[in-house]
């Protein structure tokens, strides 16, 4: 159990054939037995998601059908330059995985031809666009589903990678797949989703979003419970950690579960920058979410019942600020939250320039004339300003969008029993992170049920010689990732 | 179902908010008195008197204009239904800094004025008191000169938690003046202040028979006031020795208590440890071991004065040291009747022992 | 039994104990106890902190030899119709240590905040509050209490500003009071450390329950090191004659705390007491909540609704100080007993019960 996930036990596959049919478990590998007339036929297998299929019939098929009944007849026939001729099962299961086509007798199961296919389109992928990082890679996924699972799968070579695909929606039709490592991945996990995938009866599943909605633990919350992400890097960095991906067809972007509140604080460049800057990062985005959700309150709140607590420096600037407005402080935060988030609709809704311009003009034209009009305290719209930039910081959209939200029971609440209020507020938000469930597993993960072991990657992401283990959160069924003693166990060059 | 039930929450609590009943204080629509004063007025009888209270008003050109009502009675909170006739806004006291008393009004126990500070749960413990020196309105009043963006009450409590830290008060405020009142062995003191050329100033130390006023520390006193009753830190000292004027600053005295037979009339003797630089002597033709010769000299100096003022308070029959309560906790048979007593017969010694330690860049 | 995912490790119980008892009788309980023992105050906290780990022993000894919680226990050794009277004073006993948190919060909010607040409101508010948790079951609870500590523990921090003005002189000289005013003093520092006893009732949530004696008694003497150390630092701060002035000293130290940011902390440490006193209210009124469910077979829903509209009932019908005081000082001494003498005598009968069904059982094989 203990023992890190490395080689698989290659030793077991007794020949190629064997090899061949441990591939079949995924929904993307394809068998072809193509008849022919001097012999019982020809055994093509690949992984559609993986080779470039004009290959496949282009210089593939037209030749092989003829006349051989050796393989090195068909070697003969083809007409390309490189292929590899063996007989060794981790071979061939090797090759296949990273989009070669493998030719063999239907009979005689112990020898393969092995012929490259990779596809080329690498570079027609998408840009990231919600989830730009600077470093790292730039690819992100497309509406295709098989591109997609290219994608996944050029990153986890793997026979172990499983892809069960299934259909949804009694008029689309969707394509889902649902991918896990077997061996990494709670089994639980997988059928947990699988059941409620299939469980979902609507007649259009038109993106992966429906589905994050319908397959929800709890549908009254407003926090996304899976991490939504157009990353392949970011997906099969999941996969290796034991979570599970779903992904569907028409839409580019794909779900991870289960997941925690912290992993939607993570955005995927923590892990492409030194850890020192990245935990910082994290910390930042952390603090932001709690300045976003409680600021306004907090301004509300003390403005209107608790003047005591103002540091008398302060009260100077508060007072003037505030003397010309004529709305008590709960009107005027509302006023300008919701000005704010105009803004932003208005922004969303136009095409990318129009909304920066929007964007730009609305905020300083609106600001400052509201601020010289008497309508609002010039403190208040700092104030406004920073928490919706502090709410923008959340790497996930949904995410963002959630803070936003309760916000305003916040700020109702604190008009309504200043201080008190916030507290309440906040006190119910605790029982409501509490209560919420990713999959059946609990939401805010490391700190309640407390494991110590997950802080490694939480609010810091330690170094990676620190994250040998899997989180416990996804219950894998190997908890290693890799041997923590060959890792750190380097042998330095000795300058002489 | 649960939609539903979560909906009738939301409308109980929109119905609900109504009828909460806590009264709003908005920030700019309320009076923060900062300082408030009590003047004698023997025309409402013994115990009447006339609260004045001072409350900012900020203007946009960030300067503070400050206001004040007053009004006559003999009851704290009764002056403040009356005060509220004259002002424009509600008056709210939880940003009061400073509560002065005049001379008059400390005569008479004082404590009784301070029950309202410790009831309102607004005011906190580090409210300043203080008492005048002549007229205690006039000082809440007066606006210093040249001060523009500050309020009165906020400029007073900044100027004596500076002179505590720095300078010749020791630790005051309502806590402290509350401890000592309730404590068993000590009496209670407080900063005077006066005004001196449009500003307040701080004047000496005020000390009580219990909650009377009887006595006000002069010059070199209140330092020596200060040395004794607490750790010290940054205090500067004067003296004349044998014709020459020494200085010294930075002072860190340390002050601890040898009572060997509490309760008896055995001597006691207070040990005062004295680190400091010396800051100036008039001597120009300092002898080689002058430092020396310095330290002897004011350790005399120190433990003269010293003993000059205990047996002045001793003589006045108060214990603003706290040496009562040294004595209770140095023994099981405490009796506070028979220390009253016995109080102003013991022999009180001060030992100092004074270390210079750095002579600045001359020598 | 109770379902798998509803269980929790047993390092937890070091928390729940934690919490329960550092809540409410934190604030003031220094005033009762000075007025007995004076400045050896301290060591009747202690004291009192070591006498509570008598009954803790005992539970464990009953729980473990039973497996089951109280109620099946009272069960087990009563009968069914007595067993049920036992019952229901225990859930009577934590049903009022609920009401007593609340209207010992509600108070402060009333006196420090806002002086003209109606109570009926308030209480509707933390009643919905309290519901949304309580029905989540006992994971949320065992959750609130970890975080109300975690969330709460930067409190003691502020401790730093009133030692300033502390004169520890006064601890001196140690012990010059009677054994019986010790006494006395100690009997009157159980109130706050009651309310662990809601282990009689989460005791099948704790997986495996026999690690989590440790826990418990580390609980109990972090507590108790809590307590003396306010106390040390409350005979330095205040006198013996000041002390009867004030009823919630702890909160006093909060108004010598001076940060630049923030003027007046104790209106902020009063709202951060929300975090440590809910989840009190709702541990203790989870455990009457299901003792009750498991006495009568109700949905606990109902039971919920009930007891939430009891403790708004309450909070309306005591209004003043002195009726608040009493019903502190009638749990304090029906905790003592309760503790103190049922616990034990529990704890005996269990002893005899299960010798007697050994030999029963030798008897019966031979």
């Amino acid at each position: 159990m203990k023992k890190s996930f490395n080689k698989r036990g290659n030793s077991s596959l007794d020949n190629v054939s064997d090899a061949i049919t441990q591939l079949e478990k995924s929904k993307d590998f394809t068998r072809l037995l193509i008849p022919s007339e001097h012999h019982t036929g020809l055994c093509v297998s690949y992984f559609n998601t993986l080779i470039d299929i004009e290959i496949l019939r282009r210089d593939i098929l037209p030749y092989i059908n003829k006349t051989s009944n050796t393989l090195e007849g068909v070697i003969h026939d083809l007409p390309l330059e490189s292929m590899i001729f063996t007989d060794t099962p981790s071979e061939v299961q090797d090759h296949l995985l990273i989009g070669y086509i493998s030719i063999m007798l239907a009979d005689l199961n112990h020898k393969a031809v092995l012929i490259k296919a990779a596809s080329k389109e690498n570079k027609e992928f998408a840009l990231p666009e919600v989830e730009y990082s600077i470093v790292g890679p730039k690819e992100a996924l497309v509406e295709s589903l098989d591109t997609n699972l290219h994608l996944i799968r050029k990153r986890l070579p793997i026979p172990e990678l499983t892809i069960e695909e299934l259909s949804v929606g009694s008029l689309s039709k969707t394509r889902v797949a649902i991918l896990s490592i077997e061996g990494i991945t709670n089994k639980e996990n997988v059928q947990t989703t699988k059941q409620r995938i299939m469980d979902i009866h609507f007649n259009q599943i038109i993106d992966i979003s429906y589905i994050a909605q319908m397959i929800g633990d709890n549908k009254l919350t407003p926090f996304p419970l899976y991490v939504d992400t157009e990353r392949p890097d970011r997906l099969a960095a999941s996969l290796a950690e034991g979570k599970v991906v779903v992904v569907a067809e028409g839409s580019p972007h794909g779900l991870i579960g289960p997941s925690t509140l912290i992993e939607q604080f993570s955005a995927f460049d923590d892990y492409f920058l030194n850890w020192v800057i990245a935990s910082f990062f994290r910390f930042l985005r952390f603090f932001g979410a709690l300045l976003s959700i409680l600021i306004t309150p907090l301004y509300v709140a003390i403005l209107t019942y608790h003047y005591e607590l103002i540091p008398k420096d302060l009260i100077n600037t508060l007072v003037i600020s505030r003397s010309e407005v004529p709305f008590p402080p709960i009107l005027e935060a509302l006023i300008l939250e919701l000005v704010i988030e105009l803004l932003r609709e208005a922004g969303a809704r136009l095409p990318t320039k129009v909304g920066q311009t929007i964007g730009i003009v609305g905020g300083i034209v609106i600001g400052t004339a509201s601020v010289e009009a008497g309508l609002t305290s010039n403190v208040l719209l700092i104030i406004v300003a920073l928490s919706a930039l502090a709410s923008f910081t959340s790497p996930v959209f949904q995410l963002g969008s959630a803070i936003r939200l309760i916000r305003f029971p916040f700020i109702l609440m604190a008009s309504y029993i200043g201080l008190i209020g916030v507290a309440i507020s906040f006190f119910f938000l605790l029982v409501h992170l509490l209560r919420l469930k990713s999959l059946g597993r609990p939401f805010i993960e490391p700190l309640f049920p407390l494991r110590l072991s997950d802080w490694k990657d939480a609010l810091v992401r330690l170094p990676f010689s620190f994250q040998a283990k899997r989180p416990v959160e996804v219950q894998s069924e190997n908890l290693m990732r890799f041997d923590e003693k060959m890792a750190s166990d380097k042998n330095p060059v000795k300058e002489e | 179902m649960r939609i539903k039930n979560s909906l009738v929450l939301i409308i109980m609590l929109v119905l609900l908010s109504g009828c909460m009943g806590v009264q709003t204080k908005v920030l700019d629509e309320i009076n923060m008195v900062s300082a408030v004063s009590y003047d004698s007025d023997k025309d409402l009888g013994k115990r009447g008197f006339k609260a004045t209270a001072v409350t900012p008003y900020y203007l946009p050109d960030k300067t503070v204009k400050t206001v004040s009502f007053s009004a006559n009675s003999n009851l704290s909170k009764e002056t403040r239904d009356k005060t509220n006739l004259q002002s424009d806004k509600p008056i709210f006291s939880g940003k009061l800094k400073v509560a002065i008393f005049s001379k008059e009004m400390a005569k008479q126990h004082l404590f009784p004025l301070t029950d309202t500070f410790l009831r309102d749960p607004s005011i906190g413990g580090s409210l300043i008191l203080a008492v005048a020196d002549k007229n205690a309105s006039d000082i809440i009043t007066t606006k210093p000169e040249g001060i523009e963006n500050e309020d009165v009450g906020s400029y007073l409590a900044k100027e004596i938690n500076h002179n505590i830290k720095a300078g010749l008060l020791p630790k005051t405020n309502l806590h402290v003046f509350t401890y000592a009142y309730y404590a068993e062995g000590a009496d209670t003191f407080l900063p005077v202040v006066d005004l001196k050329m449009g500003k307040p100033y701080v004047k000496g130390i005020a000390l009580f028979n219990e909650d009377k006023y009887v006595y006000q520390t002069k010059g070199i006193e209140s330092i020596l006031f200060k040395m004794l009753l607490e750790h010290t830190s940054k205090l500067g000292y004067a003296a004349k020795l044998d014709g020459d004027l020494v200085s010294i600053h930075n002072i860190r005295s340390k002050r601890s208590y040898t009572i060997k037979k509490p309760m008896t009339s055995e001597p006691i003797t207070i040990h005062l440890k004295v680190i400091a630089f010396l800051r100036e002597y008039s001597n120009p033709h300092p002898s080689k071991n002058f430092t020396k010769k310095i330290e002897k000299q004011l350790e005399q100096d120190i433990e003269k004065k010293g003993e000059k003022l205990i047996k002045k308070l001793q003589d006045l029959d108060i214990d603003s040291l706290g040496i009562g309560d040294q004595v209770r906790t140095r023994t099981r048979n405490w009796d506070k009747k028979a220390w009253e007593k016995m109080y102003h017969t013991i022999p009180i010694r001060v030992k100092a022992n004074v270390k210079i330690e750095e002579s600045g860049v001359i020598e | 039994m109770v379902n798998k995912s509803e269980r929790i490790p047993p390092y937890f119980v070091f928390f729940l104990v934690v919490k329960v008892q550092t809540g409410t009788g934190v604030l003031g309980f220094q005033r009762l106890i000075m007025h007995s023992a004076g400045n050896d105050a301290w060591i009747a906290v202690i004291f009192g902190g070591i006498v509570c780990l008598l009954p803790i022993w005992c539970m464990f000894n009953i729980l473990h030899s039973h497996e089951k919680d109280l109620i099946g226990v009272h069960k087990q050794i009563f009968g069914k119709y007595i067993g049920g009277i036992l019952s229901m004073i225990w859930i009577i006993f934590w049903l009022m240590l609920s009401i007593a948190a609340y209207m010992t919060y509600a108070e402060i909010i009333g006196t420090w905040l806002f002086p003209q607040i109606n109570i009926l409101p308030l209480s509707i508010v933390f009643a919905i509050v309290i519901y949304y948790a309580v029905s989540g079951g006992f994971r949320i609870i065992a959750g609130l209490c970890f975080l109300g500590v975690i969330l709460t523990s930067f409190l003691i921090l502020t401790i730093y500003f009133p030692i300033g003005y502390a004169q520890f002189h006064n601890l001196l000289p140690i012990w010059h009071h009677s054994i019986k005013e010790m006494a006395i003093g100690t009997k009157d520092m159980s109130l706050s450390y009651l309310g662990f006893s809601t282990m009689l009732m989460y005791y099948p949530f704790i997986d495996p329950f026999k690690k989590a004696k440790k826990w418990a008694y580390m609980g109990n003497l972090t507590t108790m090191l809590f307590y003396s150390l306010i106390m040390v630092l409350t005979i330095g701060y205040f006198t013996e004659a000041q002390i009867e002035r004030y009823i919630w000293p702890t909160l006093n130290f909060w108004s010598s705390v001076k940060i630049p940011f923030v003027e007046r902390f104790e209106y902020v440490g009063i709202t951060m007491l929300m975090f440590s006193i809910v989840p009190i209210i709702c541990l203790t009124i989870w455990a009457a909540i299901q003792g009750t469910g498991r006495l009568f077979n109700v949905k606990s829903k109902k039971i919920t609704f009930l007891y939430l509209i009891i403790l708004i009932a309450f909070s309306l019908s005591l209004n003043s100080r002195e009726e608040v005081n009493s019903l502190l000082n009638f749990l304090g001494n029906a905790g003592l007993y309760l503790y103190l003498v049922y616990i034990p005598a529990l704890y005996f009968i269990t002893l005899i019960m299960s010798k007697r069904t050994k030999k029963g059982r030798d008897f019966h094989e031979n």
